[in-house]
């Protein structure tokens, strides 16, 4: 029998702890219980065995390290395939599941494999286990490990995917995936969910009862026998354990078994006491909502998505795509997330560009710098699906319209993938003039997207802005096509609101009053500029008056606080720009403002700032000022540049670009990002390639930008090794750029060694020498 | 943060507003094996017996010369931490620079705890901690720490192929378990290192 029917009608029982068992047995601390596999395979059926005869329904294979991480590649399959055989055998007609643990290492960005990489290492075991019943992959503590394993298994087998993952008491796991977050992305590439190891059945409860809320999957526990002690006796008795699991069977919870501590005890007392229960009926109401890896945003209220990440009219935008500099995208991400906006989208569309490679980039970028849900803005299905890999949560995918080919080209990429999904209410024809038009077009997407699989919850439609100026009575109708939309189809509903006032004066004034309208008419989801804070303040009073914020909370917290900042103090009669940079105050910039009226702006940055950073340089050389006053002064002299930049016309005041990385297989970038705050603050570009860069990447945006400097980071000997790679790889390709290195093991011998220009031994020494390159006086 | 001598009032104020953020973010979590070791300072090697682990090199042999039994011992702040100075580092430099540091003697402070803790437990005298890549105590070592102290699944730290831990604020050490009160305890003077900023010459 096929193992989901089977689920739908039984209580199915699953096998205890290997590795106690293995342990009980006498096998060494420190031993890979995947080896005996091949050198005793008799003492793995014999564990098997015995929880076959406890009553398990299904039996783990003794696979859960057998990856090309933890062992020799060459080995694996052999020890997968004995694995399933051993399993097969010991089974007796009972189901054999494939059991995949981490990898044990780390996934970008918080480690420095990728993704693809642990595609791979997967898809081997995958194609490996052919044999078993049903893929398990469990203990997982990381979302984007758990999507590489989730894909792999869908693209490599037809077999049933179950999957799990690790979480501490407070319902995270290790890497801040929420159990909630956890839900949204797994269900829709896995049949079964669920929870295993860390702690007793008791702690898990409420953690399985949030995960439950927010899928329609089938739902398995394998809990822990309680905690252990120094001993490593745990604290939870077989017959305690399945009493536990009662309220589990309950909440219709029916696929049982037990983790570290747990024997075929546990697993006989689990089958005496709820066996032959019927599954019990769960009822739920997934809510609508999309999440990152750590954060879930519900749309129970009016939720702002962020326009910030578009090159679109945003000349700034356009270039660092062309440049490759992610450092642009990520602190547009983190603007637009302290300014409060709650999913992001972001746009890759510069005509010319590889769009895929570069919102994939993007996307990465993004999501190491804030953990907001995200929406992918892009119509080419191949970019959408990459971009869609990459994505670490359940994102939005902006969009499709009521085109045929664009509904059957993206849609099933959607559904694969369990994204949301934004419906532009136009088709060939364009946007339609009338308000029916457009309900006709939104009926036909929502139908379509319903028939591949998407949830209602999941489909936004967009009844389109157009230019109030250009065709002035189009904004009352798309107004009524929001209302009638909502009330009609009862779908969520997002719109680009700065649209409206394309071509008029105060456009401002304009965007905020078409927002609040929209909003009442039943827009959801404003796409709108966060950093305006008349636009999010029209949101948050909407959500006020609409009592979707309760109690008002949410908008005392943000505004009972915003009394206005303390003026900072005029700056003093004979207290220099020096005086202001090197304490880090703002007053700096109000004396730059004052000189701008007496001289060029160049002629501010040399004979002004350039000095006083200067100074400061040799006051912290000197020690007289120590490593968090060089960033404060850095920071202040940020603010300088900013007035002088307001001066220029274009307001490019560059003193050229600078390309900075960590190097490949290193992920400490602290060094490399103190290096940057200070180049940046000496007026320098700096193309910020992040960290784990690998040396084609470096070379590739030290070409493209025509670049004449480029510093590498690394912290230990054994990431050295890749900046001696990358300096070969740049010597070879661009013999005019100019190497600086620096990080911890690295010495003045040692970067000569390896080939740099120049070691920089902290952020001072890096900003002379890129001032001795560029203005070689 | 490299500062010496008396510290500025500004940078107090932000040790302070650092040690706010740490006290917010850092989640410390250890894990703890007393292990069966043979340390050989002539020949130079350190056995873990029982787990078919050898760990080659003079100095880690030298220190563990006359101790049977080590805790190995590991522990983190956690990913939330890191998390939260990368975002620092992003939106206030200074603020970030100073929690990072001020992660450090956080994490420093709890291995203290730790091994204090631990001192009590089995009721006799601990070595000072020893880590992979101090002196000649080969940092692939880190494999066989990570490994036998199960720390992915214990406290979610993991190593990279270039033998990094992630979260960048965790460490292992090997504790020895002396019978004797320690008398070799080694100041930052003997290191071999003798161009590591932080160096300090023994009193």
């Amino acid at each position: 029998m096929n193992f989901l029917e089977f689920l739908k009608e039984n209580t199915v029982i699953l096998d205890g702890a290997l590795g106690t068992q293995f342990q009980a047995k006498g096998m060494p601390a420190g031993k890979s219980p995947e080896y005996y596999n091949i050198e005793r395979p008799e003492l793995v059926e014999e564990i098997h065995r015995g929880y076959i005869a406890a009553g398990s329904d299904v039996i783990y294979t003794n696979t859960f390290g057998a990856n090309s991480v933890k062992m020799d590649i060459d080995k694996v399959e052999r020890i997968v395939r004995a694995g399933v055989e051993i399993a097969r055998r010991a089974a007796d007609g009972k189901f054999v599941a494939l059991d995949i643990g981490p990898t044990g290492a780390l996934l970008e960005p918080l480690g420095s494999m990728t993704f693809q990489q642990a595609y791979e290492v997967f898809s081997q075991i995958i194609r490996a286990g052919a044999d078993a019943d049903i893929i398990v992959i469990e203990t997982m503590s990381d979302m984007a490990e758990l999507r590489a394993a989730l894909l792999a298994a869908r693209e490599n087998s037809s077999l049933p995917v179950m999957c799990s993952m690790t979480f501490e008491e407070g319902g995270r796991t290790f890497t801040g995936v929420s159990a909630e977050a956890f839900a949204l992305t797994a269900s829709p590439l896995a049949d079964v969910i669920g929870v295993n190891c860390s702690l007793g059945p008791d702690k898990l409860l409420p953690i399985m009862k949030r995960i439950a809320s927010h899928t329609t999957k089938p739902l398995f526990i394998k809990a822990n026998a309680g905690l252990p002690d120094e001993k490593m006796r745990y604290s939870i008795g077989a017959e305690e354990f399945a009493r536990m699991y009662e309220e589990y069977a309950d909440m219709g919870v029916n696929i049982l078994g037990g983790c570290c501590g747990t024997s075929p005890e546990y697993i006989a007392k689990i089958k005496s006491t709820l066996g032959n229960k019927k599954p019990a009926a769960r009822e739920v109401n997934v809510p609508a909502a999309v999440c990152s890896a750590s954060q879930v945003v519900y749309l129970d209220r009016v939720r702002v998505i962020g326009e910030r990440i578009n090159p679109t009219g945003k000349k700034a935008m356009k270039e660092a795509l062309l440049k490759g500099d992610m450092g642009y995208v990520a602190a547009r991400a983190i603007e637009q997330a302290e300014a409060g906006a709650d999913i992001l989208d972001v746009n890759a569309g510069v005509p010319g560009i590889d769009e895929k490679a570069v919102l994939c980039q993007m996307v990465k970028r993004i999501q190491a710098a804030v953990e907001l849900p995200l929406q992918i803005d892009c119509g080419k299905p191949d970019a959408i699906e990459a971009a869609l890999r990459a994505v670490n949560g359940k994102a939005i995918v902006n969009s499709v319209n009521a085109e045929e080919a664009s509904l059957n080209g993206i849609l099933p990429i959607v559904a694969k993938y369990g994204a949301a999904v934004v419906g532009l209410a136009v088709d060939e024809r364009g946007i339609p003039s009338t308000v029916e038009g457009r309900l006709e077009n939104a009926r036909r997407i929502i139908e379509r997207a319903k028939a591949f699989g998407i949830p209602e919850q999941d489909i936004y439609i967009d009844c389109l802005t157009l230019t109030v100026s250009a065709e002035q009575g189009q904004a009352l109708n798309t107004l009524e096509a929001l209302r009638r939309i909502k009330s009609e189809y009862g779908v969520r509903t997002v719109l680009g609101v700065s649209n409206i006032s394309f071509g008029l004066p105060a456009r401002g004034a304009i965007n905020s009053a078409f927002l609040t309208m929209a909003m009442q008419a039943g827009l959801d989801l404003p796409i709108i500029n966060p950093n305006i804070p008349e636009m999010m303040a029209a949101v948050d009073a909407f959500n006020v008056l609409s009592c979707a914020d309760k109690g008002c909370s949410r908008w005392v917290e943000r505004y009972a606080s915003t009394k206005a900042e303390p003026a900072a103090a005029p700056a003093e009669e004979g207290k220099d720009i020096y005086y202001y940079i090197s304490k880090g105050l703002p007053q700096a910039a109000d004396v730059t403002r004052e000189k701008l009226n007496v001289m060029q702006p160049l002629q501010v940055i040399d004979e002004l700032l350039i000095p006083a950073l200067n100074r400061v340089g040799d006051d912290y050389e000197k020690g007289v000022i120590f490593l968090p006053q060089l960033i404060s002064a850095a920071e202040a002299a940020k603010l300088c540049f900013e007035e002088v930049k307001s001066h220029i016309k274009g307001g490019a005041v560059g003193k050229g670009d600078i390309v900075l990385a960590t190097v490949f297989g290193d992920v400490h970038d602290i060094g490399k990002n103190i290096v940057k705050t200070v180049l940046e603050n000496y007026g320098y570009n700096v193309i910020d390639l992040g960290k784990n860069v690998p040396p084609q990447t470096v070379v590739d945006a030290v070409k493209k930008g025509n670049v004449k400097l480029c510093g590498l980071s690394a912290l230990m000997t054994t990431t050295v090794e890749n900046m001696k790679k990358t300096i070969e790889l740049l010597r070879e390709q661009c013999p005019d750029c100019k190497i600086m290195v620096g990080g911890a093991v690295l010495t003045e011998e040692y970067a000569e060694k390896i080939g740099a220009d120049m070691y920089c031994k902290d952020a001072a020494a890096s900003a002379r020498y890129a001032n001795a390159i560029f203005l070689p006086q | 943060m490299g500062v010496k001598g008396a510290p500025d009032p500004s940078v107090l104020a932000l040790a302070k507003q650092a040690e706010e953020e740490v006290n917010a973010h850092a989640k410390v979590r250890s894990v703890f094996k007393k292990v069966e070791i043979k340390a050989d300072e002539i020949a130079g090697y350190v056995e873990i017996v029982g787990a078919g682990v050898r760990w080659e090199g003079k100095n880690l042999s030298r220190h563990l010369s006359g101790c049977e039994s080590a805790y190995l011992i590991a522990a983190t702040l956690g990913f939330e931490m890191e998390k939260r100075v990368n975002y620092l580092m992003s939106t206030r430099p200074a603020l970030g620079v100073a929690t990072d540091a001020m992660c450090t003697s956080a994490l420093e402070c709890a291995l203290d705890e730790l091994c204090l803790q631990l001192e009590k437990q089995c009721g006799k005298k601990l070595k000072t901690r020893f880590s992979c890549g101090y002196g000649d105590f080969p940092l692939a070592a880190q494999k066989d720490m990570v490994k036998l102290l199960d720390t992915g699944r214990k406290i979610g730290v993991f190593l990279s192929e270039s033998l990094m831990l992630a979260p960048q604020k965790s460490v292992t050490a090997v504790v020895g378990i002396s019978d004797e009160s320690e008398n070799n305890l080694r100041g930052c003077g003997d290191c071999g290192k003798k161009d590591c900023a932080f160096r300090k010459e023994n009193k």
